[in-house]
């Protein structure tokens, strides 16, 4: 980095921030963040609503459906890469072979695809727990009343169950944020960053800093920066919370 | 879970669209399992037939592979250690985060202490900064207190992490406790100590054990603390798991069954508390 030029040893971290590297950091958290957030959102109001009608063996699909929540992120990313993902010995190519696709190096090629998939899929249950609760705290009756009013299920689900849903989702968004743009166990052991800087999200890339590159300044003047962003998302969580806390907690299940 | 009564919605749906439905439901839902079904099939085959392009769905199960992630095989450790120092780490941390949180609670609750709202709020914020900004200083305070790769630091770190957490979720509980039954035990004498003891434990014990479920949860699946905080004698099971990182030779069923392993106890844990799952993971706010 700079630090040849750099006058001072102190002021160096701050100046390397500048680096490339790091606005690719910043961007690639972006990306990780954002597109599983809202992926596992619309997969978990989906699959609340499914879950919400009456299905067979409705409890024990629930029960299956918090899996991945609860699995060790170690060991599903393990699994996950050299089980389902791998080129040859992947069951995930063995299901695409009849379409012409039985070859595709998913890690190599698809990098942020596959890490987005993995954060969608790990963090899905949890906005199904949430809209879940969100569904069950609609009052049957009015959907009754609306419906005898004549109201399609298009016009139900736009007017009575998004307007009810709305504070769960938001508190759904705001906490998978603050988690997913930690993720650090998947993106260390499926795609280690890569290919290139791909993958590297932010606290990847200060691990690397810190632990590979044992460069402890300029790690601590990127996790300062972390920490003045994440306050920003934060402050809109905290507000988020006081409100809902101020009606003293949703009523759910 | 609320029975959930047929709706008339339900009822005036076409038979045929409500077996659509529902045929989409398992699958999703079944598609969304899968690799968690898939782990625990793949811990259960030998090698060779694990280890295949096309995969062997039918299979003669052997518990063989389990018994080598116990006893370590092919120059892999085995799994007993790190299982000590999971076990140690986590239950350690949870009963002392219950310790800590149940009075900090009470003080937040049923005789609420002055400023509790923002003592309240400064729980919470703690949670919201990304452990990779506190990583630095934690490594350079636990070098300089001899305490890396020692599992009192994770006994520490862990208790410290989930403590906002336990505090928000147990003050949940205790606001549903009726304040007429604390006020009776007053009424007949009974001092503080023996009012949490004989009245409120035994009201909150529902809440009391999701709590501490989901810290353990949390706990036994943290990774980034102990990757970078412990080596050996502190070394968690995903520590362990991070060896297969790079394999040697075939390992597929080798690796899935200790996957399986260190996802069991949790799993049965999850599946047990998962009504008051999303009351932990919203920090109380979603009952």
């Amino acid at each position: 980095m700079s630090s040849s030029t750099s006058p001072t040893l102190a002021v160096d971290p701050w100046r390397s921030i500048a680096a490339l590297s790091f606005r690719t950091a910043v961007l690639n958290t972006v990306l990780l963040t954002a597109v599983p957030v809202i992926a596992s959102v619309v997969f978990g109001v989906g699959i609340a609503l499914l879950l919400n009608r009456y299905v067979f063996g409705r409890g024990f699909l629930r029960t299956l459906i918090i899996s991945p929540f609860l699995v060790m992120p170690t060991a599903a990313a393990l699994v996950w890469k050299f089980t389902i993902l791998d080129t040859t010995f992947g069951i995930l190519n063995f299901f695409l072979r009849p379409f012409g696709m039985g070859n595709t190096d998913w890690i190599g090629q698809h990098s942020q695809l596959t890490i987005i998939a993995f954060l969608t899929w790990m963090w899905t249950p949890f906005m199904v727990l949430l809209a879940l609760a969100g569904l069950q705290s609609q009052g049957l009756d009015q959907l009754e009343a609306a419906r005898v009013d004549g109201a399609g299920s298009w016009r139900i689900f736009r007017s009575l169950t998004l307007p009810q849903l709305r504070p769960y989702i938001e508190l759904g968004v705001v906490l998978g944020s603050i988690y997913i743009v930690q993720a650090f166990d998947g993106i260390y052991i499926i795609t280690a960053g890569g290919p290139a800087t791909d993958t590297t999200n932010l606290p990847y890339y200060i691990y690397q800093t810190a632990f590979q590159a044992f460069d402890i300044g300029r790690a601590s003047a990127m996790a300062v920066i972390v920490v003045i962003a994440t306050i920003l998302i934060a402050t809109v969580a905290l507000r988020l919370i006081s409100s809902i806390f101020s009606e003293e907690g949703m009523r759910g299940r | 879970m609320k029975r959930q009564q047929k709706t008339l919605a339900d009822r005036q749906a076409k038979p045929l669209t409500r077996l659509l439905l529902g045929v989409l439901t398992w699958i999703v839902v079944l598609i969304f399992f899968f690799p968690v079904l898939w782990m625990a099939l793949t811990g259960l085959k030998t090698e060779p037939d694990a280890d295949t392009s096309t995969p062997h769905f039918i299979f003669k199960p052997t518990f063989a592979e389990y018994e080598s992630v116990w006893k370590g095989a092919g120059g892999l450790n085995g799994l007993p250690p790190y299982l000590e120092h999971s076990v140690i780490v986590t239950v350690v941390s949870t009963l002392c985060v219950l310790l800590l949180a149940l009075p900090a609670a009470y003080a937040l609750s049923i005789r609420p202490v002055p400023k509790w709202r923002d003592v309240l709020f400064f729980f919470i914020s703690t949670k919201m900064l990304p452990v990779v900004g506190a990583i630095i200083p934690l490594y350079v305070i636990a070098r300089d207190l001899h305490l890396l790769d020692h599992v009192l630091l994770l006994i520490i770190l862990y208790t410290a992490i989930n403590l906002p957490i336990a505090v928000w979720m147990l003050r949940s509980f205790l606001l549903e406790v009726p304040a007429e039954v604390i006020e009776a035990a007053r009424v007949d004498g009974a001092g503080l100590v023996r009012q949490i003891r004989n009245v409120i434990i035994p009201i909150i014990s529902p809440g009391l054990a999701a709590t501490a479920l989901i810290c353990f949860i949390f706990a036994w699946n943290e990774f980034f603390l102990a990757v970078n905080l412990t080596t050996v004698n502190g070394a968690t099971v995903p520590i362990y798991l991070v060896g297969f990182v790079q394999p040697e030779g075939p390992f597929l069923a080798h690796l899935s069954a200790a996957a399986t392993i260190a996802c069991l106890l949790v799993l049965l844990a999850g599946w047990a508390v998962q009504d008051k799952l999303v009351r932990g993971l919203s920090m109380g706010a979603v009952k």
